[in-house]
């Protein structure tokens, strides 16, 4: 594990009124992101996984509490603070992928990359050579989204949210809208990006895709109810495996 | 029914920005509609019922000059009794060309004067009080009512006229109103002043009238104007030294009412443009809510509801709309009209009460809801074609894409305007419309301009009166052609020039001559707009109108005559003036004598050379000749005061076309951001979550429609001022004007076109602000 702080909260609560009814999602969490780590979130449907994910990743603001980005508190930050602070040291994976439908591949990949570089033929460049990683090919980056497989257009989504080299990469269940066999293929993706040094938050349902990170938050009514390390993927995976189980059936899964 | 009104209902609840927007645009389509109604309906009926009122006569005959041997006896011995149910004669005196003060400047009327009396209890053509101050005695006069609503004179005011030789300073007591003697705009006045006054004004013309009216009511069936011609005929074959005139109450009526005419028919115009707009955007809205709602539409098919119950819907949703706007409309209508008839009463000089017309508001409304319902029931032709289960499995995609327009990775431009341009070809449809918009409300603006500039700012005089001059003098005794020589021998003096005005006849129709002294040359070269003045004794110039009518050419020879005496004359070229509803003749003074055995009146023109005080070389003339003299006249201010109505035209039109254009370029940019607003709104959010600003996604959004706004802008700009002299020429050709040479402001044009963009690029940002509101984060929890 490495000792660099991403991120870390104080206090972090988010509550939301529903017909008026105040409802505490996330209640007075203190926690931190490390560099370097493949991070999962898990926990049980409603408990308020994605709206840590999103606190964390200053897509929104918090209710009460204190965000820290490498030391920089980005809680009072405002809409147009946040977005250029998700554009510089933020990517995003989607698990309903939202590409732009009406811009190309290449398009789309680009309208991030250049938001935070000018030189165009540097970006044009490196979107190439990302595309051709995450295994597009070349002819593909004409097409528009809808003319392309479900795992191409998340293979595409990732390739998106690198461009700009973020410092951490979220993914909200980035395999929940594809079949197993493209799903494995993203996960291998983001596992190699992870291994070159790329990190990542990664909320997601099943433990094939869990196994992945090597740190594992379990998120319950609102809290961090537990944390594992279980080491990076590839070595001992079958241990690692066996670790994970035994935690979330401690942790009521 | 109940079920289609609460869709319907719910449907106009869903949508509440677009709803106000479309019955916005209702509300102005029926009040532009109601308006031009209105205006082509009511103001000639008020004319033509205060003529039936005053018991105006049909034919007016007038004799001017020595008229003593037209007797009572003589005139009912050659009245034809087939053709007359009943005539009046009025024996008076007349003043040609009387300055008086009007509005910022003057007008030269022939005046007139009656007693208040006979004046009031003619038979026939008759005037009314309109206003009146019966605390005035003493030297006192009645005014025209027309002196009130355009000359700015009111109650109890100076008045002052000079009346041969002598300066009368009256005080106005009150304002009358007669048809044939009421208006600058048909030349004669009538005045009613004291007893005393009119007595002494007697005596000085040596007891005798100048002038006599035979005002004649003729027999259905009869045509007028061949009556007063044959009528003229008659007299002036028995003295031909005589004046003789005769007009036709259509004329006075047209002449009165051709300027509300021009506005009605501006109006009209103007809101057939608007009525274009707020059609397309009707249809437009009409069919992006049915693309909106397809999947709602699949869903109530699907709990039951037959295409007709959702056609029927949709039809209830836009009639409630109808009504609604058309009765807002109708409202705001009446609340315009009282301003544009005010204007249009300062010109024909008739008090108008503006009352509701039932049936002209029940035309709006029925033409309008029917047209909309019309548009709706085309757009929904395709409900049917919608399958539930299509509908809600997966939707009904509204847009295929299929090229990438301007890939970033090849174009030249900053990643936002980028975006923009391409946001701009998705929403090609809301901005071929918008284009089309604008261009039209460019349009409007730029002959709104160009009629300011033509008369207000640099009033286009040359269109509305024959000839142009620094000053003109008028007498009726200067045989010797004395006061010719004096003026042409004074310094500073150039151009001097002799226009008479007489009566002739041709085709049995009565022409308004012109009568040049032979080597006279006139400085209103617009007056002649094809072919030439005549040169020689035997050439006459006509009016384009008159020939259009008689179906004469340049070249053709026509009988022109006085009483018996004729000639034939080749006609070298069409002219255009507003006066005498296009029926004039321009001939040369050798000319003229083939056909008049006596003296004309004489009004002399002349210029000065710049920095000359006109008001001096006009006293010079004036002490040195004295009575010889009939009056003398400041062109300049004589245009200042038949201007006054022009410029409060012309300037209220502005104000009006650019505070409309402004309202309805809002409007449909309301319309049009908010749809695109919704169709991205998935889009918006994506870019929002990948870490664009709101800033960013705003400018783009308002960008998008910058390019077909500005390339209108510029496109109409140059188009309209391009089209404006024939289309103006095309509106005003029923008024005279043959050939419109109107100068096209081009600062002005261009001001406005950059003012247009600008707010237009101000309303987008500002309408495109509701994107602050898509969160990302809304939009990631599928929202
Ligand atoms: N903007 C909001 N307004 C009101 N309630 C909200 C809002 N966002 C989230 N919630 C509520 O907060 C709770 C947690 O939502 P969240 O999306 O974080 O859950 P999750 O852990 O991601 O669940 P899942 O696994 O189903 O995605 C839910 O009950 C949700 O209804
Ligand atoms: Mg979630």
């Amino acid at each position: 594990m490495n000792e660099n702080v991403l991120i870390k909260t104080e206090k972090l609560s988010k509550t939301f009124s529903n017909n008026g009814r105040m409802q505490h999602i996330l209640k007075n969490i203190d926690m931190k992101i490390y560099d370097g780590d493949f991070t999962i979130i898990m926990g049980p449907s409603g408990a308020g996984k994605s709206t840590l994910l999103y606190a964390l990743s200053g897509m929104d603001t918090p209710t009460l509490g204190n965000i820290y980005f490498k030391d920089k508190n980005i809680t009072k930050y405002n809409q147009d603070k946040l977005a250029l602070f998700r554009r510089k040291h933020c990517g995003f994976v989607f698990q309903q992928i939202y590409l732009v439908e009406s811009m190309s591949i290449m398009d789309n990949v680009l309208a991030s990359g250049l938001l935070t570089k000018k030189n165009k033929k540097e970006v044009v460049e490196e979107a190439y050579k990302l595309l051709e990683k995450v295994d597009i090919r070349r002819e593909y980056v004409k097409k528009f989204p809808t003319q392309i497989s479900g795992g191409e257009a998340q293979r595409v989504g990732i390739a998106r949210a690198l461009i700009n080299k973020p410092d951490v990469l979220f993914a909200d269940e980035p395999t929940g809208a594809l079949n197993s066999k493209t799903g494995t293929d993203v996960l291998n993706l983001l596992t190699s990006v992870n291994e070159a040094g790329q990190s990542i938050v990664m909320v997601t349902h099943d433990i094939k895709s869990a196994l992945r990170g090597n740190r594992i938050l379990y998120v319950k009514d609102g809290e961090i109810a537990g944390e594992i390390n279980i080491g990076k993927y590839g070595e001992n995976n079958e241990k690692r495996h066996n670790e994970l189980s035994d935690f979330l059936v401690r942790m009521g899964w | 029914m109940k079920k289609e009104l609460l869709l319907a209902k719910s449907n106009i609840r869903k949508g509440k920005g677009i709803t106000v927007g479309l019955i916005l645009l209702i509300i102005l389509a029926a009040a532009f509609f109601n308006l031009v109604l209105v205006i082509f309906n009511d103001v000639n009926k008020n004319v033509n019922k205060c003529a039936e009122r005053l018991n105006t006569e049909d034919v007016n005959i007038q004799i001017a000059g020595d008229i003593s041997s037209i007797t009572d006896e003589y005139i009912e011995s050659i009245i034809n009794k087939n053709n007359v149910k009943d005539y009046e004669l009025l024996r008076a005196n007349i003043f040609y060309a009387v300055v008086t003060k009007y509005g910022d400047g003057e007008v030269t009327p022939n005046i007139v004067f009656e007693k208040k009396d006979s004046a009031l209890n003619a038979r026939i053509g008759k005037s009314e009080i309109v206003e009146e101050d019966n605390s005035i005695s003493g030297i006192f006069i009645y005014l025209p009512y027309q002196y009130h609503t355009g000359g700015k004179f009111n109650l109890g005011d100076e008045f002052k006229v000079t009346i041969l030789g002598k300066e009368y300073t009256f005080k106005i007591k009150g304002f009358i109103n007669n048809i044939t003697m009421g208006s600058y705009n048909t030349g004669d006045l009538l005045m009613i002043v004291d007893d005393d006054t009119y007595n002494d004004i007697l005596v000085k013309n040596n007891n005798t009238y100048n002038y006599l009216r035979i005002k004649t009511k003729v027999n259905e069936n009869v045509n007028k104007a061949v009556f007063g011609n044959d009528f003229l005929k008659t007299i002036t074959s028995k003295d031909n030294t005589l004046s003789v005139y005769s007009g036709v109450i259509d004329d006075y009526i047209f002449g009165r009412t051709f300027i509300a005419l021009i506005i009605g028919v501006s109006f009209l115009a103007f809101s057939l443009i608007i009525l274009v707009i707020v059609f397309l955007m009707l249809s437009n809205s009409i069919s992006n809510y049915i693309k909106e709602n397809i999947e709602t539409i699949g869903a109530i098919k699907a709990i039951g509801f037959t295409s007709k119950n959702i056609k029927v819907s949709f039809m209830l949703q836009f009639a409630i709309l109808s009504v609604i706007g058309t009765i807002l409309g109708l409202g705001l209508s009446y609340l315009m009209i009282p301003f544009i008839t005010g204007i249009i009463t300062t010109q024909v000089g008739i008090p108008y009460n503006v009352v509701f017309n039932p049936v002209v508001a029940v035309t709006t409304i029925v033409t309008l809801i029917a047209i909309i319902i019309i548009s709706v029931l085309f757009f929904t032709r395709k409900t049917k074609k919608i399958e539930p289960i299509t509908a809600l499995r997966d939707g009904i995609s509204t847009h295929n894409f299929k090229k990438n327009k301007i890939p970033i990775e090849t174009s030249k431009l900053p990643i936002n305007i980028n975006l923009a341009i391409k946001t701009m070809f998705i929403n090609m449809k809301q901005n071929i419309i918008t284009f089309i918009v604008v261009f039209f409300l460019v349009f409007n603006g730029v002959i709104s301009l160009i009629m300011m500039q033509n008369f207000s700012i640099k009033p286009k005089i040359s269109l509305l009166t024959f000839e142009l001059c620094d000053g003109a003098i008028f007498t009726d005794e200067d045989k010797d052609k004395e006061v010719f020589e004096y003026i042409k021998s004074l310094d500073h003096v150039k151009n001097v020039r002799l226009i008479s005005n007489e009566s002739v006849e041709a085709d049995n129709t009565t022409l308004s001559a012109y009568i040049l002294n032979n080597d006279c040359s006139l400085k209103n070269i617009d007056v002649c707009y094809k072919g030439r003045l005549p040169q020689y004794n035997n050439e006459v110039a006509l009016s384009g109108k008159y020939c259009e009518n008689y179906n004469h050419s340049i070249g053709d020879e026509i009988e022109i005559g006085v009483g018996n005496q004729k000639a034939k004359y080749i006609i070298t070229g069409f002219i255009q003036t507003t006066n005498n509803n296009g029926q004039e003749a321009v001939i040369r003074e050798d000319g003229a004598h083939q056909i008049f055995k006596k003296d004309f009146k004489k009004l002399y023109y002349f210029d000065v050379d710049e920095g000359t005080n006109i008001d001096d070389c006009l006293d010079n003339i004036k002490n040195r000749f004295g009575d010889k003299i009939g009056s003398t006249v400041n062109f300049q201010k004589v245009i200042d005061g038949s201007i006054t109505i022009f410029k409060t035209i012309s300037n209220m039109m502005v104000v009006a076309m650019i505070a409309i254009g402004v309202l309805i370029i809002l409007l449909v940019l309301y319309l049009l951001i908010k749809t695109l607003i919704n169709n991205k709104r998935k889009e918006y959010g994506i870019l929002k979550a990948i870490g664009y600003t709101s800033k960013d996604v705003i400018l783009q959004n308002a960008i998008s429609f910058m390019p077909s706004i500005i390339l209108s802008v510029i496109i109409s700009c140059f188009i309209s001022s391009k089209i404006a002299n024939p289309y103006l020429t095309m509106m005003m050709s029923s008024f005279g004007i043959m050939k419109a040479t109107f100068e096209v402001p081009v600062t002005y044009v261009a001001v406005m076109g950059v003012g247009f963009i600008v707010i237009s690029f101000l309303f987008a940002v500002l309408l495109s602000r509701k994107i602050r509101k898509i969160e990302a984060y809304n939009l990631l929890r599928g929202e």
